[in-house]
C-alpha cells in the first residue's frame, strides 16, 4: 500500500515537527512486533432506555485485527530516558461488523476502514507516558451500534515508563472495559500484546535534517522576466449581497435494496427515513463580474448593468464559503419485522458555497468537505442502520443550482435541488425538499481594473 | 503467475527504455511485444453478484461434510473503478490485454468503504436446533479482463475466468465455509466489447444473471444485478506511452541488468498446514471457530515452469558487480543494485486437501492449486527462498470448509529456505524448503510443516550490457 505508506510518513513527518522539543534530545525509532486483537461487543439495554430507541433486540460485535506490524518514535534526553513522540500500527486489517436483532433472522455485516491507527500518547509525568489505541473509525459502520465517538473512550490504554520501551520489553494492553452509547452499553475485550524489538535510528529525524548550507556558487531559481505581458483592462461590476439566515430540512424516503442486495446489510424489507436539517447564520457576500475594456473604452455603471442584464459576455469572481451555523440529522427505520429504531445527533453543517465563472453556482456542498480530515464521525449516520453520507451523496453535493449571471443586481431567490437518487450501501432513497437561499441585493459599483499579463490570457477573456 | 512475477518483470522493464510488456508473456517475449496504444476508462459500478448456497445430498454433501450448512458470499465492487485497455503488437500480430480495477476507498470521508468488498454469512444447523453462525467480510480489488487472444479488436470483460492460472482476485472466498470460485466462475456474465466501441466509451455493459449451480457438496443460485458504466475514454499512442516510459527510465538513470534464466524442473513436496480457532470467545465467536481445527495439505506439483533471478543497477557500473549479485562471480556488490528473482509454474497439478474438525463436525474437502510461485530473494551471500502459495487478493488454500486464511501482506511464508548465492549459478539447481512458521493470522493459530523441493536448470544469462533498446535484449 504505497500511498497509505507515503501519507503515513508525511503524518509522521508533521507530527514530528509539531511534537519535536526544542532542546536537544536523542531520538529514536522502535518497530513493534504484534497480535492479538480488540473485540467490542455491545446490546440494547433496557435501563438505558433501549425500548424507545427500538433496539432492544440488537446486540453486534466490532472485531479489530491490529496488523503484526507497528513503530513508535521516541525522543528523550537521552538513550535510557526515551518516551514515544508518536506511533501508530501499520497493515491493520479492516474492522468487521456483525449486528443481530433476535430473535429476528438476519445479520448486517460491514467493514470500516482502518489504514492506519496512530496511538493516542499522553504524558502522565516526565517518564511515564499513557500509551492508547486509536482507531479512526471504529463504529458499527451502516450497523445498528455505537457512532466513533463512543468507542472512542472504550480504546484499551496503558501508563508506561520509559524502561517499557527497551528492546525486548512487552507492551501489554490486554484489558476488559465497559462503555455506554445511547441506548446501548457494551464492553471491549482487548488481548493486544506488542514486542517492543531493536531501538534504531529515526529516520523521520533524518529526514528533517536541513543537510549542508548551500554553497556559495549555488543561487536559488529566479523566474525569468515575462517579455510577452500585456496591459489589461476591466470593467468590474461588484454586487454586494445581504444573506438572512437560512433555515433548510433535506429528508430521503428509504427502502431497503431488493433481495438478495439487500441482505449483507439485513435492510430487506426495511423502510425510513433519513432527515438533514441545518441552520446557516447568513452573512454579506459579494460577486464580481468583469469584462474586458478596450484601449479607448469609457465604461459607466448604468451601461454595463444593462449590458450584463441584457446577456453580455462576463466572466464571474467569486469563490466564498459559509460555514457559521448548526445541523443535525435523525433517522427513523423500520425493519421488516420488528420494532422502529429512532435516533438523532448534532452533525456537521453543510458548507454553502458560491462559485462559477459563468453562471453563479450555488452549492450546499457535503458535510465532509469542511470538516477537519481526522474526524471519524460520519455526518449522516446514527446509531441506527443505514447508509452512510457517501452512499447517499456519492461524490455530489448536498444539493445544487446555478443562477444566470443576468440576475445579478437584483435581490434573488436560489431554489437549490437536492442530489438524485441513490441505491447504495443496503438501501435505495430519494431526497425530499429543497433549500432556498435568498440573496438581498445591497449595492452595486463599477471600477476599472488594470493587471500585467500575458498575451495568451488576453485572448481567453471576453470583450 | 501475475503477482511477484509481473511485478519482477516489471520492475525490469521499468529501468529501461522501451515499452511495458503484456503481462501474460514470458521475459524475452514481454520485452519484444511493442504497445500500440493504451486506452484508460472511469467505470461507474451499481450492483452486486450475490451466491446463495446450501450442502446438498445429490451433490454428496456427505462426503465432505456440509450437510447442515447454508449461507450466503457477496462481493460488492464499490462505486468507481477504471478499466486499462492495452493493445500490443509482436510480429505482425495484435492482440488486446485489460485490467479492470476498482477503487479502494475515498479517505475521511465518513463511514463506508466505497471500494470492493466480500461478505459471507454461513449458518451451521446444530443438533439441537439452532444456528451457529460464522460471518466474514474482507476487502479486494483487482481483476483480470480475460482477452481472446484471436481477434485483434474483441475484449472479453468477465469477473473471473476459468483457466490454469490463478486468478487475481478471489469474489467469494472468506474464511467461512462455502463454494470456491472456480464452482461459480463459469456462472459469471462475460461481456464481450469490441475496442471501438471502447473507444466510443459512454457505454454500460450489464451484467446481471441469475444462475444456479451444483457442485461438490454445495447447491445453489448466483444472482448478479451488476452493471457496469463506462465513462470518457483517454486514449494514448506509442509516442506518448514511450514519452511517459523515458520519464520513468530517466528517474531511474541508465540501467543495466544481468539475469539468469531457469527452468523449474521440478516442484514436489507438501506443505502441511496445523490451524487452530483462536481460544478468546469474543475472537472466535463470529467466526464460528471456537474449538475448531485442523490441517491443510499444500501439494504444489509442476514439471514445468520458469525461474528468474535478476540484478539491475547503472549502466556504469562493472558487468562483474551485477554478476557478483547473482553468485556469478566474486566481488563486493554495491548499494545500488538491485537483486530480485522468482520460480513460478502455471501448469501445475497441485492440491490443497482440508481435514478439520469444526463443532465437533468433521469437514474434508480438496480443492486445485493453480499458477504458484517461490519467491528468491538474494541477499549478499545467500538466496531465501519463500512460498506463500497466494497472492494478497487470492487465497489459494481455501477449500469449501470454513478455516483460516494465509491472505495479508502480514502473513509470513509457509516455508522458506536459505540456499548460499554461489548454488544458484550452477547448471542445476535444488532448493529444500524445510522451515516452517508458527504465526497467529485472521484469527487463527497456524503452524506450518514444510517440505518442499524446487529443482531448477539454468538455461541461458542474460546480460544486457547496452541498455535495452525496442524492448529487444
Amino acid at each position: 500500500m504505497p500511498g497509505a505508506a507515503v501519507a503515513w510518513a508525511a503524518v509522521l513527518a508533521a507530527l514530528f515537527v509539531a511534537a519535536a522539543p526544542a532542546n536537544s534530545y536523542t531520538a529514536a525509532s522502535a518497530d513493534l512486533a504484534l497480535n492479538g486483537a480488540v473485540v467490542i461487543q455491545w446490546r440494547g439495554d433496557a435501563a438505558r432506555g433501549c425500548a424507545a430507541a427500538g433496539v432492544c433486540e440488537v446486540s453486534g460485535s466490532l472485531t479489530y485485527r491490529p496488523g503484526r506490524r507497528g513503530n513508535l518514535e521516541l525522543a528523550g534526553p537521552n538513550r535510557r530516558s526515551l518516551l514515544p513522540e508518536f506511533g501508530g500500527l501499520l497493515d491493520s486489517e479492516p474492522l468487521v461488523v456483525r449486528v443481530r436483532r433476535d430473535p429476528f433472522p438476519g445479520l448486517c455485516v460491514d467493514l470500516a476502514d482502518n489504514d492506519f491507527a496512530d496511538f493516542s500518547l499522553t504524558r502522565v509525568s516526565g517518564r511515564r507516558v499513557r500509551v492508547g489505541l486509536g482507531v479512526g473509525e471504529m463504529s458499527a459502520a451502516r450497523c445498528a451500534g455505537p457512532r466513533p465517538s463512543d468507542l472512542a473512550p472504550a480504546m484499551p490504554s496503558a501508563v508506561f515508563g520509559v524502561r517499557a520501551f527497551r528492546k525486548g520489553r512487552t507492551l501489554d494492553f490486554s484489558e476488559r472495559s465497559t462503555f455506554t452509547a445511547g441506548p446501548f452499553a457494551g464492553q471491549a475485550v482487548s488481548t493486544v500484546r506488542m514486542r517492543v524489538g531493536r531501538l534504531g535510528r529515526s529516520e523521520i529525524g533524518e529526514a528533517l535534517d536541513p543537510g549542508p548550507p548551500r554553497s556559495r556558487g549555488e543561487t536559488p531559481p529566479r523566474d525569468r522576466p515575462r517579455r510577452d505581458l500585456v496591459r489589461l483592462r476591466l470593467a468590474a461590476l461588484r454586487f454586494d449581497y445581504g444573506m438572512p439566515p437560512i433555515q433548510a430540512t433535506l429528508s430521503w424516503d428509504m427502502r431497503g435494496l431488493a433481495d438478495p442486495d439487500c441482505r449483507v446489510l439485513d435492510s430487506c424489507g426495511a423502510t425510513g427515513l433519513l432527515t438533514y436539517e441545518m441552520s446557516h447564520r447568513g452573512g454579506a457576500m459579494g460577486v464580481v463580474a468583469a469584462r474586458v475594456l478596450g484601449r479607448r473604452e469609457d465604461p459607466t455603471l448604468q451601461r454595463e448593468l444593462a449590458s450584463l442584464q441584457g446577456g453580455g459576455r462576463y466572466l464571474l469572481g467569486i469563490e466564498q464559503t459559509f460555514t457559521d451555523g448548526a445541523a443535525r440529522v435523525s433517522q427513523r427505520l423500520t425493519p421488516a419485522v420488528g420494532p422502529t429504531c429512532t435516533d438523532a445527533k448534532s452533525s456537521t453543517l453543510a458548507p454553502l458555497h458560491f462559485g462559477g465563472v459563468r453562471k453563479l453556482v450555488v452549492a450546499f456542498r457535503r458535510p465532509t468537505d469542511s470538516q477537519e480530515a481526522d474526524n471519524p464521525e460520519d455526518p449522516f449516520r446514527t446509531r441506527c442502520p443505514g447508509p452512510a453520507m457517501l452512499d447517499v451523496l456519492g461524490r455530489r453535493p448536498l444539493a445544487r443550482a446555478a443562477v444566470d449571471s443576468r440576475e445579478l443586481g437584483k435581490d434573488i431567490r436560489v431554489a437549490l435541488v437536492a442530489a438524485t437518487p441513490f441505491a447504495a450501501g443496503g438501501f435505495t432513497g430519494a431526497a425530499r425538499g429543497g433549500p432556498v437561499v435568498y440573496l438581498d441585493h445591497t449595492r452595486t459599483r463599477l471600477r476599472v481594473l488594470e493587471y500585467m499579463v500575458p498575451k495568451s490570457v488576453l485572448k481567453q477573456l471576453p470583450r | 503467475m501475475r503477482s511477484t512475477a509481473a511485478i519482477l518483470l516489471s520492475l525490469i522493464i521499468a529501468t529501461v527504455p522501451g515499452p511495458a510488456p503484456a503481462q501474460n508473456l514470458d521475459f524475452a517475449e514481454g520485452l519484444r511485444a511493442r504497445v500500440v496504444r493504451e486506452i484508460r476508462i472511469p467505470i461507474a459500478a451499481h450492483g452486486q453478484v450475490t451466491v446463495d448456497f446450501h450442502g446438498e445430498q445429490s451433490a454428496g454433501c456427505e462426503a465432505i461434510g456440509l450437510c447442515t450448512t447454508s449461507g450466503t458470499a457477496t462481493w460488492n465492487p464499490g462505486t468507481q473503478g477504471s478499466l486499462v485497455v492495452v493493445e500490443y503488437s509482436d510480429r505482425g500480430q495484435r492482440w488486446l490485454e485489460g485490467s479492470l480495477a476498482f477503487d479502494q476507498r475515498i479517505a475521511t470521508e465518513g463511514v463506508g468503504r466505497t471500494g470492493p468488498l466480500t461478505v459471507s454469512t454461513v449458518g451451521r444447523l446444530l443438533p439441537a436446533g439452532q444456528t451457529s453462525t460464522c460471518s466474514d467480510a474482507r476487502v479486494n480489488g483487482f481483476f483480470d479482463v480475460r482477452t481472446d487472444p484471436v481477434s485483434a479488436s474483441v475484449l472479453d470483460i468477465r469477473l473471473a475466468g476459468p483457466g490454469s492460472s490463478a486468478p487475481a482476485t478471489d469474489l467469494i472466498g472468506t474464511r467461512c465455509a462455502g463454494p470456491l470460485q472456480a464452482d461459480i466462475a463459469p456462472l459469471l456474465p462475460v461481456k464481450r466489447i469490441e475496442s471501438a466501441a471502447l473507444l466510443a466509451g459512454r457505454t454500460a455493459l450489464d451484467m446481471s444473471a441469475t444462475r444456479p449451480f451444483a457442485v461438490k457438496g454445495l447447491a445453489g443460485t448466483l444472482h448478479s444485478s451488476l452493471t457496469l458504466e463506462l465513462g470518457t475514454p483517454t486514449l494514448l499512442g506509442a509516442a506518448q506511452l514511450a514519452k511517459e516510459q523515458r520519464r520513468v527510465s530517466r528517474a531511474f538513470g541508465p540501467q543495466r541488468t544481468v539475469a539468469i534464466e531457469y527452468e523449474v524442473e521440478r516442484v514436489s513436496g507438501e506443505v502441511l498446514v496445523d490451524y487452530v480457532g483462536r481460544a478468546e470467545h469474543s475472537e472466535c465467536a463470529s467466526l464460528d471457530s471456537c474449538g475448531t481445527r485442523g490441517t491443510l495439505r499444500v501439494a504444489p506439483t509442476t514439471t514445468t515452469g520458469k525461474a528468474y533471478l535478476s540484478a539491475s543497477g547503472p549502466s556504469d557500473l562493472p558487468r562483474h558487480r551485477l554478476r557478483a549479485a547473482l553468485g556469478l562471480a566474486r566481488g563486493r556488490v554495491p548499494d545500488s543494485v538491485l537483486a530480485n528473482g522468482v520460480a513460478w509454474w502455471s501448469d501445475g497439478i497441485g492440491t490443497v486437501a482440508q481435514a478439520g474438525l469444526q463443532g465437533g463436525e468433521r469437514c474434508n474437502d480438496t480443492a486445485p492449486l493453480r499458477a504458484d510461485e517461490i519467491a528468491l530473494t538474494p541477499s549478499r551471500t545467500h538466496v531465501s527462498a519463500t512460498y506463500y502459495t497466494s497472492n494478497p487478493s487470492f487465497d489459494q488454500l481455501q477449500t469449501r470448509c470454513a478455516g483460516p486464511s494465509v491472505v495479508g501482506l502480514e502473513v509470513p511464508p509457509l516455508a522458506s529456505a536459505r540456499v548460499p548465492l554461489r548454488r544458484l549459478a550452477a547448471s542445476r539447481v535444488q532448493v529444500r524448503l524445510r522451515s516452517g512458521r508458527t504465526f497467529t493470522a485472521n484469527g487463527y493459530a497456524i503452524s506450518t510443516r514444510p517440505s518442499l523441493t524446487l529443482v531448477l536448470k539454468r538455461k541461458r544469462i542474460i546480460d544486457s550490457a547496452e541498455p535495452i533498446r525496442d524492448g529487444t535484449l
